[in-house]
């Protein structure tokens, strides 16, 4: 077989044999490497194997970048001209979410704005409430649970688009029974015939229902449905979060909604989701913050409120307390009659009467304490008839003596103590003119002496040589004379004769008057020995008194203190017995110990000398009634007593 | 339970809802109503596996080759994600057979093979039937039922029932 090979195939053979020498275990890998390249799957893993390295080292080539892009942008406008659902239902899942997050940011600072608004005012329709919580006794969270329940998802079905068979199904009335597969399955025949009868395509879904008081809301998903029965009227926002619901059950559930709904019936995960769809809300919703801070306003307020009707309340009180106070006073006043009170432009002002016989409203103010208030009094003069005023205005009118005493009782007036004629006559006028004064009764009082004694020489009609006796001139002149007790009376030898002590003023006052009484004297001899026995009595105590030095002319700290006293009384004894017609002359005798010289002991005398007599000028003594004397002096031993200045107080002869 | 969409369809008048009431509240009414689009109720079938709830969907009569294109378009809407169909004919109207098995043939078209139960209504006048049966297909299950009589018709939902437990 092999002679009869061509020539051709011969040097075929022979190239074979030569690669095999020259290539030898190349020529197996060449071969290896030629099948890999010419078999297509073969190439389709390389690629494969390649290709994620690949992109990773495009990525950041800008070229290669724009190249890649222009196919895919190709292949995604080609697959949503074909049929736009399948990017649709891809995108659905997260298309709603990023575009209610981008809205809700929108939104948020807006409703931020709007609740400080809020926070910030008192609202008129809370306070409403709070008034009729208060009326009605229903706690007030009541009160606004029903005036803002808004909405309330009563009840909710999740259903298979396409079976209309019921996949969930949750609500608030746990009474409530029917046949939940029958009414889902109704609705989604409704929402079937609803688009086929009015012409609309499967994109333009039922969305809402309108029940009686209830609203069917109808939320369609790509593979199912969430029907809600909605009580009241639930904002357009709901929608959007049951969108979100449904979105996040389709999420996690949407890969079995086609098949068996037996497994997603018993699902607890996907019942709890559908549960959230059973949302509520209030008419006015309040973040917390703001509603405690407007609850934190209101007390603030209140309590403000309060603080200022209790201040006011008791500033009102206090200003009742003390008006009633001041018109209790004045009404419990003698003489005072209080007719009204008011308040004129913040003064109080008090109406009525006042007798003029009682202390002014001032002074009775003052004396009660109740001062610090604007008060003005508005009071007319009258005359009271209280007893005590009337008894008071007696005593002035008639110029009783503080010696009479009137009491008034039961119309009747008694008076006790001595009177005179015309205030006998007066007192006896009343009883006829007073209007509270019946009778007056004068039997406790008498006559003064002499009114007596003339009244019973005029009745008697007595001649001149009738006199009186000396009991009843002795009582006489001492009435005349207004003698203090110390003064004693004596009547002998038709004379009385005034002796006892009295005060050289007294006797200086009565003596020069000549004195005649009912036909008797008086003389005041007796009385004037006395007060002169008195004055030498005074000087003999003063010029017992010596002014003991120490050395030189300073006087002992005993001395000295008695200084200002002795100068004092010797004053007053020189005028007393200068008033009494006497001369007193006071020398002072200076004298000194036996040391030192004649001379020393001159000076130091003369110095002591000058000292008190200057003292005794300075105190109001005159200087010609002061005169000096040095006694010889005597040397001899140290006595200290010697050291001193005494005095002698003799009656100057008559020049 | 499991529950599972069985829509019944059929020409008008064959007994549709006669037959559902029948099954469902165990009442028959010799009045004639027409069903304007659907009518669902809801039934348990005790199946040898386990029970199962069938929703029926008692769908308006139809006539694939008569009925105007935009009742066809709905009542395909209502028929989209059933899992199992009833096929009513009046046995004594050979039509509605034919018009039965093209509703069903439209559905296989349009969605997929889902089991079948043909309900040949009307068997207390069956003197007066004149179908050809070599028309239907083998594989068809079908009875022959009275509304009337309340023959066969727990029997033909039970059947469906058993062949859509087993799926």
């Amino acid at each position: 077989m092999t002679s009869e090979k061509q020539p051709e195939d011969r040097r075929k053979d022979d190239l074979e044999r030569l690669q095999e020498l020259l290539l030898d275990d190349d020529r197996s890998r060449l071969n290896e490497l030629d099948q890999r390249i010419s078999g297509f799957e073969n190439r389709v893993t390389d690629v494969a194997e390649v290709l994620p390295t690949a992109f990773k080292r495009i990525a950041g080539d800008p070229a290669l970048e724009a190249e890649i892009e222009k196919p895919i942008l190709r292949a995604i406008r080609t697959s949503i001209k074909r049929d736009v659902h399948v990017l649709a239902e891809l995108l659905f899942p997260i298309m709603g979410p990023a575009i209610r997050r981008a809205v809700a940011d929108a939104l948020k600072s807006l409703v931020q704005r709007i609740n400080v608004a809020m926070e910030n005012s008192f609202s008129i329709k809370s306070l409403r409430w709070r008034l009729e919580s208060a009326k009605s006794g229903v706690p007030y969270a009541q009160v606004v649970l029903s005036h803002t329940m808004r909405y309330a998802v009563q009840e909710a079905f999740l259903i298979a688009r396409d079976t209309g068979l019921v996949l969930a199904h949750v609500h608030r009335d746990e009474n409530l029974v029917l046949d939940e597969d029958a009414v889902a399955a109704m609705l989604t025949a409704i929402q079937s015939f609803i688009q086929d009868s009015l012409g609309m395509g499967a994109d333009e879904p039922l969305r809402s229902a309108e029940l009686g008081d209830r609203t069917l809301w109808v939320i369609n998903g790509p593979e199912a449905i969430l029907a809600c029965v909605i009580s009241g009227s639930p904002p357009r926002v709901v929608r959007d979060e049951l969108m979100a619901l449904l979105e996040s059950i389709h999420a996690r559930y949407g890969e079995r909604f086609g098949g068996n709904n037996e497994n997603l019936l018993q699902d607890t995960g996907l019942r709890a989701l559908v549960q959230q769809s059973l949302r509520e809300e209030l008419d006015e919703p309040h973040q917390p913050d703001s509603s405690s801070k407007a609850k934190y306003y209101w007390i603030a307020a209140i309590a403000l409120l309060l603080v200022l009707v209790g201040w006011k309340s008791w500033q009102e009180y206090q200003q009742r307390q003390f008006e009633s106070k001041l018109v209790v006073l004045f009404e419990e006043q003698p003489g005072y009659v209080i007719s009204s009170s008011n308040r004129e432009a913040g003064e109080l002002v008090i109406n009525g009467l006042r007798d003029p016989g009682t202390p002014l409203p001032g002074t009775i103010l003052a004396e009660s304490g109740l001062t610090g208030a604007d008060v003005r009094f508005r009071l007319k003069p009258f005359w009271s008839l209280e007893p005590g005023l009337v008894l008071q205005r007696l005593q002035t009118s008639l110029q009783l003596a503080d010696a009479n005493t009137l009491d008034l009782q039961d119309g009747v007036l008694r008076v006790n103590g001595v009177l005179d004629d015309a205030q006998t006559e007066m007192l006896n006028r009343l009883a006829v003119s007073h209007p509270i004064i019946d009778s007056v009764e004068l039997s406790e009082t008498r006559l003064a002496t002499g009114d007596a004694i003339q009244l019973g020489q005029e009745r008697l009609e007595a001649p001149a040589s009738i006199e009186l006796s000396a009991g009843d001139a002795i009582q006489l002149a001492r009435e005349r004379l207004e003698a203090p007790a110390s003064i004693e009376l004596s009547a002998t030898d038709g004379r009385i004769a005034v002796a006892g002590l009295s005060s050289i003023e007294w006797y200086l006052e009565k003596s020069p008057a000549p004195w005649n009484i009912g036909g008797w004297e008086i003389t005041f001899e007796p009385l004037l020995a006395n007060l002169q026995n008195q004055l030498d009595e005074e000087a003999s105590d003063l010029q017992r008194i010596t002014f003991l030095f120490t050395q030189g002319d300073r006087l002992t700290p005993e001395s000295a203190a008695n200084l200002d006293p002795f100068s004092r009384r010797l004053k007053s004894f020189i005028q007393s017995a200068q008033s009494l017609g006497g001369r007193p002359v006071v020398t002072l005798l200076g004298e000194s110990d036996g040391t030192g010289t004649a001379e020393q002991n001159l000076r130091v005398m003369r110095a002591r000398v000058k000292l008190l007599r200057d003292t005794l000028i300075e105190a109001g003594i005159t200087p010609t009634r002061l005169k000096t004397e040095y006694p010889p002096w005597r040397s001899g031993e140290e006595n200290r007593d010697q050291r001193r200045v005494s005095l002698r107080i003799d009656e100057e002869e008559s020049p | 339970m499991r529950s599972a969409k069985v829509c019944m369809v059929g020409a008008f008048g064959v007994g549709k809802t006669s037959l559902v009431r029948r099954f469902v509240h165990q009442q028959f009414d010799d009045r004639y109503h027409t069903t304007l689009g659907v009518k669902i109720d809801t039934k348990i079938v005790d199946t040898i596996e386990k029970p199962i709830k069938l929703v029926l969907w008692d769908m308006e009569g139809a006539d694939p080759f008569e009925t105007d294109k935009r009742s066809l378009s709905r009542i395909q809407s209502y028929l989209k994600g059933a899992h199992g169909l009833i096929l009513v004919a009046d046995g004594t109207r050979p039509a509605t057979v034919e018009t039965a098995l093209g509703l069903y043939h439209d559905f296989c078209r349009h969605f997929q093979d889902v089991p079948a139960v043909l309900m040949a209504n009307k068997a207390d006048l069956k003197n007066e039937w004149r179908f050809d049966k070599s028309i239907l297909p083998d594989a068809l299950v079908r009875l022959e039922t009275s509304a009337l009589n309340d023959q066969n018709v727990e029997a033909a939902f039970t059947a469906i029932g058993e062949m859509l437990s087993k799926l």
